[in-house]
């Protein structure tokens, strides 16, 4: 599903962000970056959705090199996607469900699929019976889950969260990888980034750790 | 929290976007959304928007008001021009052999439209009609006046030059005494029709290039307050143009609103001009009113405005797309 091949990452009048990073993750796997702040976490996932761009090595999602990646087609490339992010990014000007539909309208989804597939969005997520709020009366885990309902919408295969709990108590931050995890259990390709070891050391999943650019550990907790 | 029939539902459905897929995905929905998101932004902004509005009005209603009183003016000059008239006097001791060859000679000229011959005798009697005076000979003795050719040039004269030009061919024809044209009178008119034409070209451009930078201004302010939605957009797959057609229906909005908005004030003004140019017009016993902008000129307005406000928004949205980052 993802494959990078020797990627270095140098953003421009910068000490080389990624150094010769080697990751291979399998369809339907579910796995974590971790290392402390500034240590590349943010840059691959970038990497991957296409955000950022590297002349060095090969980012290949679905077999698709997204560095040579011609950019009319990155909007494709990110409807196979979900991306969440710290800061969920929801619209103010407008509801909870105009918030979630965005990925589908984007699409050109029928108006009736839409009303179904959002509501089924926001059911996962807990949040059903909220669609005519507006975002900013939510507390923030719920704004966070909103952001997650937006992501998944679109039935993605594949699911990248940039700090997801980072604003969140242990509580919530718990919700939240559990929510993950059952997006993972019904076949969709999780990849975190998350900086928070004690929230993800005792779960049973594949941890890539990152220190200055560098994988210096990738394996599974036991 | 994730029910079974919901979870199996998730992975047998996913379909991959291919290209073919977004070209015939829904479009009509998408534009529907431009047009519902423009709509909510405006309604959001009337106040501001109307401002918008009034100001590239301004600017489009003041080439569009010169150019109404140029295509104005011209109108009397072609007036002008069809009574623009030569009057060759010929030498007293013309023969009528003389005469009618000169007349055949004239007739072959391309320039000349239409000539008419008065004879000394009847210049006499037209004298008399209109003096009142009967029996002039017997005062004079002799009649003292000298036949008249009244020449109206073509159409195809339409210059001052040319004037001039068939006025000196025309004076180097025998027994032709003197030839009789206001010259003077017509270049002033044509040169100020042409800088009217010249006035009316630079203040477009100029005024063109104002309009450009106050919608485009305008959109990148809209785009600016609206950069988290341009970032969720492009976040959760939206190509350029999707993002794009908001603002573009928005600045093509302002643009036909602003020049149906100029057509008004324009017409507004001439409207209000219409009284003090009757009363100039009287003065010259000229039935002259002035024209207001036709409806095809309104048509032409919205055009204009709509193309400056497409490309105005254009390059404001532009701008915002290249800036848009994803920073957490
Ligand atoms: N846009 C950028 N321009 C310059 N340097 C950047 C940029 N983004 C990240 N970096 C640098 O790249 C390195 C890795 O950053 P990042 O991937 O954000 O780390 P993490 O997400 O693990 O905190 C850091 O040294 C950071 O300062
Ligand atoms: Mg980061």
């Amino acid at each position: 599903m993802i494959r990078l091949n020797q990627v270095s990452k140098r953003y421009t009048n910068s000490a080389d962000a990624l150094k010769q990073i080697n990751i291979e993750i399998a369809k339907g796997e579910m796995s974590f970056l971790t290392g402390h702040s500034g240590a590349g976490k943010s840059t691959i996932l970038k990497l991957i959705a296409g955000i950022e761009r590297t002349k060095q090595g090969q980012v290949l999602v679905d077999g698709t090199n997204v560095n040579k990646l011609n950019r009319h087609k990155l909007p494709l490339l990110r409807r196979n996607m979900g991306i969440v992010l710290q800061n969920p990014h929801l619209l103010n000007d407008r509801d909870i469900f105009a918030n979630v539909a965005l990925p589908l309208i984007i699409m050109g989804i029928k108006s009736q699929d839409i009303t179904r597939r959002v509501r089924g969005a926001l059911n996962k997520v807990g949040l059903l019976g909220k669609e005519r709020m507006s975002p900013a009366a939510l507390s923030t885990g719920e704004q966070q889950r909103v952001g997650i309902a937006r992501a998944i919408v679109h039935k993605p295969t594949l699911l990248l969260a940039d700090e997801p709990t980072g604003n969140l108590d242990p509580k919530l931050s718990r919700d939240i990888m559990q929510l993950f995890t059952e997006f993972n259990q019904v076949g969709v390709t999780v990849l975190v980034a998350t900086h928070d070891i004690g929230l993800i050391s005792k779960l049973p999943y594949r941890i890539i750790a990152l220190e200055q650019g560098r994988i210096v550990a990738d394996g599974y907790n036991n | 929290m994730l029910s079974k029939q919901v979870a199996t539902n998730m992975t047998s459905t996913n379909v991959r976007m291919t290209k073919k897929n977004l070209a015939t995905a829904s479009l009509g929905a998408q534009h529907l959304y431009a047009f519902k998101t423009c709509w909510q932004h405006l309604r959001k902004t009337v106040f501001a928007s109307l401002l918008t509005v009034a100001v590239i009005a301004i600017v489009l209603a003041l080439p569009m008001g010169i150019f109404g009183l140029v295509s104005n003016l011209q109108q009397v000059s072609q007036h002008w021009q069809k009574g623009t008239q030569l009057s060759l006097y010929l030498n007293t001791n013309v023969s009528e052999q003389q005469v009618t060859e000169l007349l055949s000679t004239l007739k072959q000229n391309p320039y000349i439209a239409n000539l008419h011959y008065i004879s000394p005798k009847q210049g006499l009697q037209q004298f008399q009609q209109q003096s009142k005076i009967k029996n002039i000979l017997q005062v004079l003795k002799h009649n003292p006046l000298p036949g008249v050719i009244e020449i109206w040039p073509n159409a195809s004269i339409h210059s001052a030059e040319k004037i001039h030009q068939l006025q000196q061919n025309l004076s180097t024809l025998p027994n032709v005494q003197s030839i009789q044209l206001d010259m003077q009178w017509i270049k002033r008119l044509y040169s100020i029709l042409h800088l009217g034409d010249s006035i009316v070209f630079i203040f477009g451009i100029l005024f063109a290039l104002a309009v450009l930078l106050i919608v485009s201004n305008t959109i990148k302010l809209a785009t600016q307050k609206r950069v988290e939605e341009i970032t969720v957009m492009r976040l959760v797959g939206a190509t350029n143009a999707f993002v794009r057609r908001p603002f573009l229906y928005t600045g093509i909005t302002f643009g036909l609103l602003a020049g149906f908005a100029a057509w008004v004030i324009v017409n507004t003004a001439f409207s209000y001009l219409q009284s003090s140019v009757s009363q100039l017009a009287d003065l010259y016993s000229s039935s002259f009113t002035l024209q207001p902008l036709a409806v095809s000129q309104l048509v032409l307005l919205m055009l204009i405005g709509a193309l400056l406000g497409f490309i105005g928004s254009w390059f404001a949205v532009n701008r915002e797309l290249r800036k848009v980052s994803f920073d957490s």
